[in-house]
């Protein structure tokens, strides 16, 4: 009665706090502890990307124009006000490019190095000077040389068309095509429109980014039906991955719940029996409110597990039940399936306490959620629920005479061996085909909408593939200037210059343009800007040009700018510095971008590793380090499982040959999950591992029931036990085949594979193994 | 009585001054609708030209004579016969300029050259007839109705705006083409361009659109 009270007390409390525990779908909780995995994960979390929204509209039918399309931009822009948004960028500023373009000209002496004085004093020749000025000439007769006399007026050298070409290469640096019409963000053809918005939402902030999404969806409402927009952004992809996680949650519980009541009602007959399915209901209850406790916030992955690890905990009750319904709640009975019931529930709580052993914090989450289940489950089968199961008929417990019961369809043992044989060889020369997929990317589910509406816009922009970053990081602005000069050296010597897009190519550092600016001032000496005024004005008049034709330039020869730390005011230089220089609480970094393709990524990584604290960020790399960083710990945590597994066979069994036959389900659980995946034409992820795992700890639960029978015949309903533990492992593992999310898919496809095959190797393989390799002492079977 | 005769007065006041606001913007609409009418039953044009330039570059005014050829949709044929022969071709593949000097075809690329892809787009603009849409980058205003010639002022945000002060364009009488385009650029340079011999819908021949061809 106490027991009772104590226990609905704290069902209650469970419930009651059930409201207030925090979730989280952060991707990062399921990654390693990895450095460089950590560090490309502060740098995304951190960096001037994840804060921005873009909307994206496009014209709907060809009887509207760019005209509307802007005039729709102007009235979402302008309907948009709210504290969530920062920034709004629908408009550019273009007005002051060109004054800006040749303001930044005087920093000329700065930026040329000694390979371009080089090629300067060729041209201060006559023969250099009266082409150029032939060009010049031939450039006033074009109609478009009202837009290009300024420049040519500022630079007739043509010196700084590196640098230029440099700030467009820079402005497209991203991978996006846009085109600027009415000082608005437009695609090329016109059809669509981009505005971006700066937000102070996180992309880890599920209600703030639900907030925004939502918000912003409500301004979408009114624009004219021939727009289509759509937001485009990482806050898209959380909301997203969190209704589908919640959806997945709410269907698979749903149909584990009717189908754990269904199989209860019509297997058991008893309505006592949906005790058992109450224990690990409120185990995970119970649990959830405790680990919310104990870690602050759960992950979705794990809740999205409960269902599996209530499949796995009820199986203690189910064994308990059938043993009590079978042979009575006496002492003898429970002494009789104590020992084989603890250590299933020990070899299954060995492979979970292993992800204490892993870096990843989420599976610290798992370890302990499942373990914790596992044990109030354990506890109340062994303790609570016998008292309230009446047996069915009074029987004495002695070893069964008949022969135990046969799932052989009397085929010949020998010939099941021989198709397990077989079947183990097949499997196994399947998995050899099997790949590991290390995208990161197929963490993320947000849909078919949302990857429908990123890939229209990606085509629209012209972005095929997104760029891999270089980072650099220095204490001051100065020495991060330095630093990002360094690397653009020896990048564009590994790389190429035009796979290296570094804002170093436009704005080196201190040392280098003081170098630069010294080589100037030593080349243009007054004897040369004389000879170059002699040149202009010789050559210069066949053509009738002004003796103040290039004033601009003379001017600056002998009265260049001053070295700063940067040019001042700006637009151009600002908006640029905003895509490529980020200022942290304690550092600057700069970003460059490249390729990302392996070739890039191992000549940069070799970089990396001259200048400490610069890394690289690319989603290629980036699931290659969390594939290495998993892998490893994976290889060692396998290991662990698999030695903890053998241990308490081995310590319950007593016996190597007894041992030996245990793990054949775990062996065939193992080889099938890979055939399986292979025939099905998935890939292998960290996911699917840790499910094999679990897996592992299920099956040789099975594996150590019927081996405990074989050998001791009691009766004690082992095999219907076995059967409606599977069954209700299955229920809960093959429900997540139902779920959207990629992750709980394939875990759901592991875990019904490994379970099934399992158990059907359980009831088959080993008593025909038992039978075959025969031992004195053996009971006949 | 007195405040019914000042309400009186104040709503007459405000609706005059509403008239006065909005009269010339219906004005102005109603012309560029009309040109966009007239100009878009041209479908081609082939006009001299004149081409009268005052720049800081040079001592004295540069004149430069030569012809434009005009096809829809987007084809342009600018030639300059003196001072010097030069040649710059507009076709929906590709664009191209030569001249007699380097005796080199020299084939542009837009997106390496946004100054070159303003200029273009600012010379279609004219002469596609199609001014509405240019208020988002101009303040258009009448100069003269008969014959019609509008002002166009960059606005403070437009790209033009980096280069032109203002242009005026002179319509021909039945306002199916320009007659005359005045630019002052913000350097205080000045082009005048001015069209003569002008023919609409006249057979073009192909040769044109070669930028190498040499045309009397």
């Amino acid at each position: 009665m106490l027991v009772t009270g104590l226990t609905g007390t704290l069902l209650l409390t469970s419930l009651v706090c059930l409201k207030f525990v925090k979730y989280n779908n952060n991707i990062e909780l399921m990654l390693p502890a990895d450095r460089q995995v950590q560090q490309s994960m502060r740098f995304l979390r951190e960096s001037n990307f994840s804060d921005k929204l873009v909307i994206s509209l496009k014209l709907n039918d060809s009887q509207h124009t760019t005209e509307d399309l802007i005039t729709a931009c102007d009235q979402l822009a302008g309907s948009i006000d709210t504290p969530l948004v920062k920034n709004i960028i629908n408009s550019i500023d273009g007005s002051s490019f060109m004054p800006e373009m040749i303001f930044f000209l005087q920093y000329t002496p700065q930026l040329l190095g000694p390979e371009s004085l080089a090629k300067l004093k060729d041209q201060i020749t006559p023969a250099g000077i009266k082409e150029r000025l032939s060009f010049i000439y031939r450039q006033s007769l074009s109609p478009q040389s009202s837009f290009v006399m300024p420049f040519l007026r500022a630079d007739p050298l043509n010196l700084n068309s590196r640098i230029l070409n440099n700030i467009q290469k820079l402005s497209k640096a991203s991978g996006y095509d846009v085109t600027i019409n009415r000082g608005h963000l437009l695609s090329k053809d016109g059809r669509y429109a981009m505005i971006i918005l700066k937000t102070s939402v996180l992309l880890t902030d599920g209600f703030g980014s639900r907030n925004i999404i939502h918000y912003l969806q409500e301004k979408l409402k009114p624009l004219p039906k021939y727009i289509k927009a759509d937001i485009i952004a990482g806050h898209m992809h959380t909301v997203k991955n969190e209704d589908i996680i919640k959806k997945d949650i709410c269907l698979t519980t749903i149909i584990a719940s009717w189908g754990f009541i269904l199989l209860f009602l019509f297997a058991f007959r008893d309505w006592k029996a949906m005790i058992i399915f109450l224990i690990p209901l409120g185990a995970v209850l119970i649990t959830t409110g405790i680990s919310f406790l104990i870690f602050g916030e759960l992950s979705y992955f794990v809740i999205g597990l409960s269902t599996v690890i209530a499949g796995i905990a009820d199986d203690y009750g189910i064994y308990v039940y059938m043993a009590v319904r079978k042979a009575g709640n006496s002492l003898e009975t429970m002494n009789k399936i104590r020992r084989p019931v603890v250590v299933g529930a020990l070899t299954t709580i060995s492979v979970f306490i292993v992800f204490f052993f892993s870096s990843v914090k989420g599976y610290h989450q798992l370890a302990f959620f499942s373990n914790f289940a596992i044990i109030i489950c354990l506890a109340y089968s062994l303790f609570i629920l016998p008292h309230y199961i009446k047996q069915e008929k009074p029987v004495q417990i002695t070893a069964e005479t008949k022969p135990i019961a046969k799932f052989n369809l009397g085929i010949p043992d020998k010939i099941w061996l021989s198709f397990w044989i077989i079947l183990m060889i097949i499997m196994a020369g399947l998995s050899t085909q099997l790949k590991f997929n290390n995208d990161i990317t197929q963490f993320d589910g947000p849909g078919k909408e949302v990857a429908k509406n990123e890939m229209e816009f990606r085509s629209a922009w012209g972005n095929k593939d997104l760029p891999a970053v270089f980072v650099i990081q220095a204490k001051t602005l100065e020495d991060a200037y330095e630093l990002n000069d360094a690397v653009y050296t020896e990048a564009v010597q590994a790389v190429g210059q035009e796979n290296f897009k570094s804002f170093a190519s436009i704005w080196p550092g201190f040392s280098k343009r003081q170098a630069n600016l010294k080589s100037w001032k030593e080349f243009w000496t007054n004897q040369k800007i004389q000879e170059f005024k002699n040149l202009l004005a010789e050559y210069g008049t066949p053509y009738n040009f002004s003796p103040e034709a290039f004033a601009p330039f003379v001017q600056k020869l002998d009265n260049p700018a001053t070295l700063k730390e940067e040019p001042e005011g700006l637009v151009f230089f600002e908006q640029l510095k905003d895509q490529f220089v980020f200022k942290k609480s304690d550092a600057y970094q700069i970003i460059s971008f490249f390729p990302d393709q392996n070739n890039f990524i191992t000549k940069l990584s070799g970089l990396k590793e001259k200048y400490p604290g610069s890394f690289l960020v690319s989603r290629k790399n980036f699931s290659r380090q969390v594939s290495q960083a998993l892998s490893r710990e994976f290889l060692y945590l396998g290991l662990l499982a698999v030695l903890l597994t053998l241990c308490f066979t081995a310590i319950l069994l007593k016996n190597l040959r007894l041992t030996i036959i245990a793990i054949i389900p775990i062996i065939t659980s193992l080889a099938s999950i890979a055939g399986v995946t292979y025939l099905a034409g998935l890939s292998l992820n960290i996911p699917a591992v840790i499910a094999t795992m679990v897996v592992m700890g299920l099956v040789s639960d099975y594996g150590i029931f019927m081996v405990y029978y074989c050998k001791y015949h009691y009766q004690t309903g082992t095999i219907p036990a076995v059967t409606l533990a599977s069954i209700t492992t299955i229920i809960g593992t093959a429900v997540l085949l139902f779920a959207q999310h990629p992750i709980l898919f394939s875990i759901g496809l592991t875990l019904t594979t490994g379970v099934l095959i399992g158990y059907l190797c359980s009831m088959i393989i080993i008593p025909v193994a038992y039978r075959l390799w025969k031992d004195k002492k053996d009971v006949p079977i | 009585m007195k405040k019914a005769v000042l309400f009186f007065i104040l709503c007459a006041s405000l609706s005059f001054t509403n008239l006065y606001a909005t009269e010339p913007d219906k004005e102005l609409d109603t012309i560029l609708t009309t040109l966009e009418e007239k100009m878009s039953t041209v479908e081609s044009m082939q006009t001299d030209f004149v081409q009268e330039k005052n720049l800081a570059l040079f001592k004295q005014k540069l004149t430069l004579k030569g012809k434009i050829f005009i096809q829809k949709p987007g084809m342009l044929s600018w030639r300059v016969f003196t001072p010097m022969r030069y040649s710059l071709v507009i076709t929906a593949k590709s664009i191209n300029q030569w001249d007699e000097d380097t005796n080199q075809t020299q084939s542009v690329s837009l997106s390496a050259n946004p100054a070159f892809q303003v200029a273009i787009q600012q010379m279609q603009n004219w002469f596609s007839g199609n001014y509405r849409p240019m208020q988002g980058d101009y303040y258009i205003r009448i100069i003269s109705r008969q014959p019609l010639e509008l002002e166009f002022i960059p606005k403070e945000k437009s790209v033009a705006g980096n280069f032109i002060q203002k242009v005026n364009v002179l319509f021909q009488s039945k306002q199916q083409y320009i007659k005359k385009i005045d630019i002052l650029e913000k350097t205080g340079d000045t082009t005048l361009l001015e069209f003569i011999n002008t023919q609409l819908n006249q057979e073009i021949s192909p040769k044109v659109w070669k930028v190498k061809s040499i045309l009397e």
